[in-house]
């Protein structure tokens, strides 16, 4: 059966061909693919299976080893950021080992495209001392998730398969082999000198490892491509680059490639014998020098050690057009066309509710606050000069209370808002509420819930009545573990009823001044991307801008935010934009001369 | 044969990626080597979009090089311009002319339409494509009629689109879009 599959979806076909029968995660751009491709193949197929979203990817991790050392082949799927997340179990999990075929799916995302950080996961799987391969696209990345699973069974370990934005992302034809259904008969063997290792324990079990990466080493091998004189080592998306160029700049008798499908562990004196034969060598991988570093002696290689290889950013086909350059295979002239169109930032769409929460929010505190925000689509809050800070997943409560206690110092007490969205709540908001509530931190908690996982393509949240797979599910109230931690202020409403968040806000910040306890809003609105979010929101016959009272001051356009808000240039007023604008009159509101108007 | 492309802009909810995915299926029927890749952006709706359909006898980069993709399918004029350092003198660039709002700018259409003109490639067919789609009774197969007109300019035959079409799309859809489609490559004779 030929497929024109994405490397993600590739990967969910590899995994259960190769008998994978578990599969947790939790959703983050570039990797939300794979368990919904996973879902749909049990769909398809009739395979048995348990594949689901979990709360985080600590929680997936540890989930999944445990049906892991139940027997089951198990995959984990994350982006790069989530594994910091995870770095607890993963750590441990490496030195435990693994009981049937387990593979850790990490994408990472250089650039970076949707993410906060460029780094490197082939690094982590160093640092915990498992295998990682790398596939330089989506055929390789259904062929070495079937790999993955065979080296993890031969050596009873972990193995992570590292993929890239650009390798999750683009599609290719690929000849997948028989799905069928596989006898699943879980067994747990107990013993606890492996799965509750005192210290004692754990250094056999260390030493176990060590020696299963010793042979695994030994099996590394490289594949020889052209025959040139000057060598270049390379893995992953950069392969592909690189033999992209060559093709159509006939360099293959100019070039020696070596191409590293698995970059840790290697075999390193073998690494250098190559080395050692060629008098200019270069090292291409995206991300950081995890290859390059291995090197026994590097002193001859132009890398990212001395500045030949940009270290940030992606590197792309015609980063490695110009590293070929700079390494004398070739030459060719840059094109100078250049143009500049209007810069487009990312903003809310159209009636999301997120918007009408940050303008009230803003409404109340203008510039007296301090505005800890979250990752999520309402990062975007910013634009509303209703977001300070954005750092990782659950940091705006954290951020609140570290800001409240450290300015608690002086006395000089400053107002802290921070919103968070809902599945970002559950995933690490809720243990930083506990603290404050504990220490009785003064700030306000917005909960922005949207009711689903929006920003990476709408995946289920606890709160919802189902799961991935659509089965039901018991559905987690927010405001009963609000208040089931001890907040004692608490409301909720429709983001869309401006008026009482900012009346409910107010009263919040006077609760606090009493209180110097935090207080808690849920605003929620269903998101307007979903079907079934646009098809429930409440919209008029008619949004319109009243030309005779618009005096073009453009306070709707800078603090309300909406794209489909559009200022013409012909007659110095706003208009709206009809294809855009889905007509749900939050608009409203931001004008102060009462020009915006609706008719029901 | 040189790798042919076809580079994909436009923004959120314009239907890039089904349009790409029409011309990635039919050049696969023709027997090509195929790659694509996407780059969705943020998942805003009116965020940036693009996508690459590479194809050849082999193909080994899903995405182009600067300076060197001969076809460009662009929803929207201002995407348009901001892809153009992937163009070269004797690429062909098909454009819907209409222009998204930027939010909190105001955008200067006469000012488009010369950065437009004072690009160098070998032909620009700007039409409002969107008045076609209107003529054909819906507005949802714009980029239809848009592929009718580019797949007069690329080597695979008619015959794989309109299967590709069939292939692609959810069954109420072909029969409208296979019209759409048709009437493109039609309207290519008067705009080539």
């Amino acid at each position: 059966m030929k497929l024109f599959l994405s490397g993600n979806e590739a990967i969910a076909f590899g995994l259960i061909e190769a008998g994978v029968r578990f599969i947790s995660g939790y959703p983050g751009t570039p990797s939300s693919e794979v368990l919904p491709t996973a879902i749909k193949i049990k769909e398809q197929f009739g395979i048995n299976g348990y594949f689901d979203w979990s709360v985080n990817e600590k929680v997936a991790f540890e989930e999944a080893t445990a049906a892991n050392f139940s027997g089951l082949s198990v995959a984990v799927v994350m982006k790069q950021v989530g594994l910091n997340v995870a770095m607890d179990p993963y750590m441990n999990t490496a030195i435990v080992g693994s009981v049937g075929g387990f593979v850790v799916v990490v994408a990472d995302d250089p650039g970076p495209h949707s993410s906060q950080t460029e780094q490197d996961s082939r690094f982590l799987a160093q640092f915990a001392k498992i295998p990682v391969l790398e596939p330089s696209g989506p055929k390789e990345a259904y062929e070495f998730a079937k790999r993955a699973i065979e080296l993890s069974r031969e050596y009873s370990l972990p193995v992570m398969l590292r993929t890239t934005t650009r390798v999750s992302h683009s599609r290719e034809d690929i000849s997948i082999g028989k799905i069928t259904n596989i006898d699943i008969k879980p067994q747990f063997k107990k013993d606890t000198d492996r799965f509750a290792a005192t210290p004692h324990f754990r250094f056999l079990l260390h030493q176990k490892l060590n020696d299963k990466l010793k042979a695994i080493k030994n099996k590394s091998q490289f594949k020889e491509l052209y025959n040139g004189k000057k060598l270049i080592i390379t893995s992953g998306i950069s392969f592909a680059y690189l033999c992209d160029i060559i093709d159509e700049f006939n360099l293959d008798k100019k070039v020696k490639v070596l191409k590293i499908d698995m970059p840790f562990p290697l075999n390193e004196s073998e690494l250098q014998r190559y080395v050692d034969n060629y008098n200019d060598v270069l090292v291409i991988e995206e991300g950081y020098p995890v290859i390059e570093n291995q090197l026994i002696n590097k002193t001859t290689v132009k890398g990212r050690w001395n500045g030949f290889v940009p270290s940030e950013g992606e590197l792309t086909i015609d980063v490695i057009k110009g590293l070929l350059r700079d390494f004398g295979v070739f030459d060719f002239k840059e094109n100078s066309e250049m143009v500049k169109p209007p810069f487009k930032r990312p903003s809310l769409c159209p009636g999301c509710g997120h918007r009408s929460a940050f303008f009230a929010i803003r409404s109340v505190f203008k510039d007296d606050a301090i505005y800890t925000g979250d990752i999520g689509c309402y990062t975007l809050g910013l634009n509303l000069k209703a977001v300070d800070t954005v750092h990782c997943m659950g940091a705006s409560v954290s951020f609140a209370y570290g800001f409240d206690k450290a300015f608690s110092l002086d006395d000089s007490s400053k107002y802290i808002v921070a919103t968070i969205g809902d599945s970002t709540f559950f995933h690490s908001g809720i243990t930083p509420l506990i603290d404050a509530i504990h220490n009785n931190s003064r700030f306000i908690l917005v909960i922005l819930d949207n009711t689903t996982t929006a920003m990476t393509g709408n995946q289920p949240t606890p709160a919802n009545p189902f799961n991935a797979e659509k089965g039901n599910a018991n559905p987690i109230s927010i405001e009963s573990i609000v208040r089931a931690l001890g907040i004692e202020f608490l409301k909720v409403r429709d983001a869309y009823d401006i008026e009482g968040t900012e009346s409910d806000l107010k009263e919040a910040k006077s609760y606090i001044d009493t209180h110097k306890k935090p207080a808690v809003l849920i605003l929620r609105h269903p998101c307007v991307y979903t079907k079934e979010g646009l098809k429930a929101n409440p919209v008029f016959n008619d949004v319109y801008v009243d030309k005779d009272k618009c005096t073009g001051c453009k306070v709707c356009i800078n603090r309300f935010e909406c794209p489909s808000l559009v200022f013409d240039a012909s007659d110095k007023k706003v208009g709206i934009d009809v294809s855009t604008c889905i007509k749900c009159g939050q608009c409203v509101f931001s004008c102060p001369y009462g020009a915006i108007k609706v008719i029901k | 044969m040189n790798i042919q492309s076809v580079l994909f802009v436009g923004v959120g909810g314009d239907g890039i990626i089904t349009a790409s995915n029409i011309v990635a299926q039919a050049c696969m029927l023709a027997g090509f080597d195929v790659k694509k890749s996407e780059i969705h952006g943020m998942s805003q709706r009116g965020g940036s979009v693009s996508a690459s359909v590479r194809f050849g006898e082999r193909v080994y980069s899903p995405t182009d090089k600067k300076g060197q993709v001969p076809f460009m399918f662009a929803t929207e004029k201002v995407e348009m311009l901001r892809w153009v350092g992937y163009l070269n003198p004797s690429s062909v660039v098909i454009v819907n002319d209409r222009i998204m709002p930027i939010i909190n700018q105001v955008i200067d259409e006469q000012k488009i339409d010369m950065m437009m003109e004072k690009v160098k490639v070998a032909k620009i067919i700007k039409r409002r494509f969107l008045d076609d789609a209107l003529k054909l009774g819906n507005d949802k197969i714009v980029n239809t009629v848009m592929l009718g007109v580019l797949s007069a300019f690329l080597d695979v035959d008619e015959k794989y689109f309109l299967q590709a079409i069939d292939n692609v799309l959810p069954e109420k859809l072909r029969t409208i879009n296979a019209m759409a489609f048709s009437y493109g490559r039609k309207l290519s004779q008067d705009l080539a």
